[in-house]
């Protein structure tokens, strides 16, 4: 008998242990209920006026009610000290054994500590539902500051507002602004998995993934492979189809349960045997508004004191709501649901990171019809909800101002019936960029002539999300790949208006994990724009643009000292770029005359990367009769890949309303037509994917598929209509 | 055990449901390491009835909700400890009643190993336990109970061997 035999057999020997009842879950709840006082005691103080609505589409009215939470606002840690002293010397004994061990806060644990840590000044976690209801009160005065007051004209608003708040401020002192030149530190972290584009894990399974942002961060989209099926959405469920050497089926459908019309099914996610669907839900509401009339109030339109008699108005308003359906697929005939979540808020994005899909939605916070939270109860009806719950306080981040809420929840696919962690980031509209273990949001904040990037970063360990720190760089980010993240540094490329050369120009940023400035290249390129961007590692590769599209190329590996390493000018520019191999980087964007910049057709480039100081081009391809390409500003719709040659994206005619799916290969350093399908209307140009499995090849839109075998120079084999 | 970490917030905001929902995915494991430490069912029914008390009132101090079992655990453990001490400072005879299961139980395979179970010594029992229902490393044992981590594995292994001889001598 070995040692594990014996350990199974005491275990066994356990598992027939009868435990006591009053051992059971529900006694013990019963048992702790008993025990607990309440500690919660709400106090409207009184109520003064009518209403406030914040951004409903009509009601928009003031407000006037003083709140107070009175008591001890949740305060485990003093109930739990009470309760302690009250006990034996053992347990305090423990508790001290406790405090030290399971307290600590040890900085590379931060990002898995319950407690969600503050992003810089930027996004402060409430301490409380009174914070949150200050920050809802704080909302509504300076909304109606914006729309009421008579000193104020639109455009020195927002710089008032931030000179009072001073966010703008604070962001300012801790900014690359100041900090860049000097300050050199840096945190060494965990290297992530390399956003680099070589032999991913689909080559091995033998089938195509859509194309991603970040290798090893997966996206969502309308239609996907697992190598034996394609899964298509279509007009609210998704088509299963079975592939056999290259001939297709239709084996089944997956139908969500969608309660109404309106609803709708938009991306989904498949791993091995778990299909993830996305939904949205919305509900419309007209409602007769009863609360009376406000008077006084000067005219947002007329500029006119006015009274605004409130009974007769009618409020329509409109709620989303995304759910999150998860199927077991390992028979995809017959997909069985095993898990739903469902969140407040319409569809902004999600990831999967490994098993873990981040749902993000965007919800309005609204406060409505004089029905003012007098209670923690009420303020959490205020409050966007996550399976039926509201969003807890301490997992509210609140920045200065900002109607959106953005709520993020994580959902594993063991457990899809259940959040692992969620969050509320109050915001006025931020953009979202996704590394293998971090969020990062970021916004642009107009302060006079120069434009502020503010940059937030959170932790995504395991579900658990957590903001880490906050930043601010001059410029706006004009592409979504011009953020990434690799080895815990964040590079970033802006662009802004230089007063003193009265021209744009540009720069690149390095910030640490903590997002600490760690190096810069500025000046780059001055009369020129960022048009596309991509990461090789430690190299930038980017391109700027008036009327002739220099590509650059930039060594970031010393984060504090990035160096441009070289540039290569060619006419056209292009929006879309993608690593080619090992040494090649592939361009799709538009070709333009030299002279005026006018279009002339999209181009499809290679470089020569292999010496980035001296980047050259091995071939150019202009399509004339293209005017447009999905390609060039959803990467989704790009089938890029070098194991299997295929250069795969849709070309738009719009002189002739027709499009075309383009499949060309790089053979001996020329681009090759290996494929045209062209269709005469230009309905689904967004919707084509082109996907391979085995030695095939599809054309997948929503209504058709058409497979050929790649092996035998794209020989077509079969056709099939939904 | 995957630990949601809004129930855990819920717990240390006082939820004693979403406490006991926690509880729920361990309850049985605690029950077990302590009745197969102390060998007493009243007395392991109560020091986990304590141990869910004073986990209830400190889960405000527990940092990372992962270490929610671990956590729990070390304070059963405390306890478990405190109990036994409580026996050799009393003298008290062992209780073991598992000895006098009634008869219709004993055709169960079970009760003949956790009786030869009960035969091992206090500390190879907790080490046992601490391995196999709290699933703690041999280096989370070592350091709870302030011993080499080499001298827990050889410990482990020698409980487990007596463990294997009693088993064949029994049959």
């Amino acid at each position: 008998m070995t040692e594990k035999d014996i350990l199974d057999r005491i275990k066994e020997s356990a598992d027939s242990v009868e435990i006591p009842d009053s051992l059971k879950p529900e006694q013990i709840e019963l048992m702790l209920k008993e025990k607990k006082t309440p500690k919660f005691k709400w106090q409207a103080m009184h109520l003064v006026a009518a209403a406030v609505a914040l951004v409903m589409m009509l009601g928009i009215m003031p407000i006037g009610l003083a709140w107070k939470g009175v008591g001890n606002q949740s305060d485990a840690a003093s109930h739990a000290d009470s309760t302690n002293t009250a006990g034996k010397d053992t347990t305090a004994e423990i508790v001290v054994e406790n405090q030290q061990n399971a307290t600590a806060p040890e900085n590379e644990e931060e990002a898995r500590a319950i407690e969600k840590q503050d992003a810089g000044e930027l996004y402060l976690v409430a301490k409380s539902y009174d914070d949150v209801y200050e920050f809802m009160k704080n909302n509504v005065e300076e909304y109606n500051r914006f729309y009421y007051s008579d000193d104020i004209i639109y455009g020195d608003v927002v710089e008032e507002a931030e000179e009072e708040t001073g966010l703008a401020g604070s962001a300012m002192n801790s900014s690359i602004v100041k900090d860049l030149a000097a300050d050199g530190a840096m945190v060494e972290s965990k290297p992530t998995a390399e956003s680099v584009v070589g032999k991913t894990s689909a080559h091995k399974q033998g089938y195509s993934t859509t194309n991603l942002q970040m290798a090893g961060v997966d996206e969502s989209d309308i239609i996907k492979t697992n190598g034996t099926h394609i899964f298509v959405v279509k007009d609210g469920v998704v088509q299963v189809v079975q592939l056999d050497n290259g001939q297709m089926t239709q084996v089944g459908t997956i139908s969500p349960d969608l309660e109404s019309f309106s609803d709708s099914v938009l991306e989904m996610y498949v791993d091995k045997d778990r299909l993830i669907l996305i939904t949205q839900q919305v509900k419309e509401s007209l409602e007769h508004m009863k609360t009376g009339s406000v008077i006084g109030e000067k005219s947002p339109l007329t500029g006119d004191m006015a009274e605004v008699c409130l009974d007769v108005a009618y409020n329509f308003d409109a709620f989303y709501n995304t759910v999150l359906y998860t199927y077991d697929i390992s028979n995809p005939a017959n997909a069985k649901q095993i898990g739903k979540v469902e969140q407040d808020g319409f569809y902004k994005t999600s990831r999967k990171i490994d098993n873990m899909v981040y749902l993000f939605t965007q919800d309005t916070i609204t406060v409505d019809k004089g029905e003012l939270p007098e209670s923690e109860t009420e303020l959490e009806e205020l409050l966007p909800k996550v399976n039926g719950e509201a969003i807890a306080y301490d997992c509210i981040y609140l920045p200065e101002y900002g109607y959106q809420g953005l709520v993020v929840s994580s959902v594993s696919m063991d457990n899809p019936d259940k959040v692992v962690d969620n969050t509320l980031i109050m915001n006025d509209y931020v953009e979202i960029y996704v590394s293998n273990n971090a969020m990062y949001l970021y916004n642009v904040q107009y302060r006079g002539e120069n434009p502020l990037t503010q940059i937030a970063k959170f932790n995504l360990q395991n579900g658990y999300i957590s903001a880490v720190a906050a930043a601010t760089v001059p410029g706006t980010v004009q592409d979504s790949f011009a953020v990434n993240e690799y080895k815990g540094n964040l590079r970033i490329l802006t662009s802004h208006w230089d007063t003193s050369i009265s021209d744009r120009t540009n720069q690149l940023y390095i910030l640490d994990s903590k997002l600490k400035a760690a190096g810069k290249i500025e000046n780059i390129a001055e009369g020129e724009t960022i048009y596309a961007a991509r990461y090789f590692g430690d190299l930038a590769y980017f391109i700027t643009y008036r009327n002739i599209d220099p590509l650059f190329a930039a060594d970031l590996s010393d984060i504090n000292n990035p160096k441009i390493l070289g540039e290569l000018k060619i006419t056209g520019y292009s929006e879309y770029l993608h690593m080619w191999g090992e040494d090649k980087l592939l361009g799709i964007g538009y070709e333009t005359d030299e002279k005026d910049g006018s279009r002339e057709g999209i181009k499809l480039v290679m470089f020569d990367i292999s010496n980035p100081a001296e980047l050259s081009i091995i071939d150019t391809v202009v399509i004339k009769t293209a005017d447009y390409s999905p390609a060039l500003f959803n990467y989704k719709t790009v089938l890029a890949d070098a194991f299997t040659n295929m250069i795969g994206f849709v070309t738009a005619d719009y002189s002739e309303d027709e499009l075309a799916y383009r499949m060309y290969s790089f053979v001996d350093g020329e681009f090759q037509e290996k494929l045209v399908i062209e269709k005469d209307s230009l309905k689904y140009q967004e919707n084509y994917r082109g996907l391979w499995a085995g030695n095939y090849f599809y054309v997948v839109n929503p209504v058709e598929i058409e497979s050929f075998d790649y092996m035998k120079d794209y020989e077509a084999i079969d056709k099939f209509s939904f | 055990m995957e630990v949601n970490i809004i129930e855990v917030k819920k717990a240390k905001r006082g939820d004693a449901a979403a406490f006991a929902g926690l509880y729920q995915q361990i309850y049985a494991d605690l029950y077990r390491f302590a009745l197969y430490t102390l060998k007493n069912k009243n007395d392991a029914e109560d020091v986990v009835s304590e141990t869910v008390v004073d986990a209830f009132a400190s889960i405000g101090k527990l940092y990372q909700a992962e270490k929610f079992k671990g956590w729990i655990f070390r304070i059963l453990y405390n306890k478990c400890k405190d109990k036994l001490r409580e026996y050799t400072k009393k003298d008290i005879e062992l209780p073991e009643d598992y000895r006098e299961i009634p008869a219709e139980e004993k055709i169960e395979d079970g009760v003949v190993m956790r009786t030869l179970f009960f035969e091992l010594s206090e500390e190879d029992r907790l080490i046992i336990s601490m391995h196999l229902f709290a699933g703690y490393t041999s280096k989370e044992i070592a350091k709870l109970l302030g011993i080499n981590e080499n001298t827990v594995r050889s410990k482990e292994s020698r409980a487990l061997k007596k463990l294997a001889r009693m088993i064949e001598l029994e049959s």
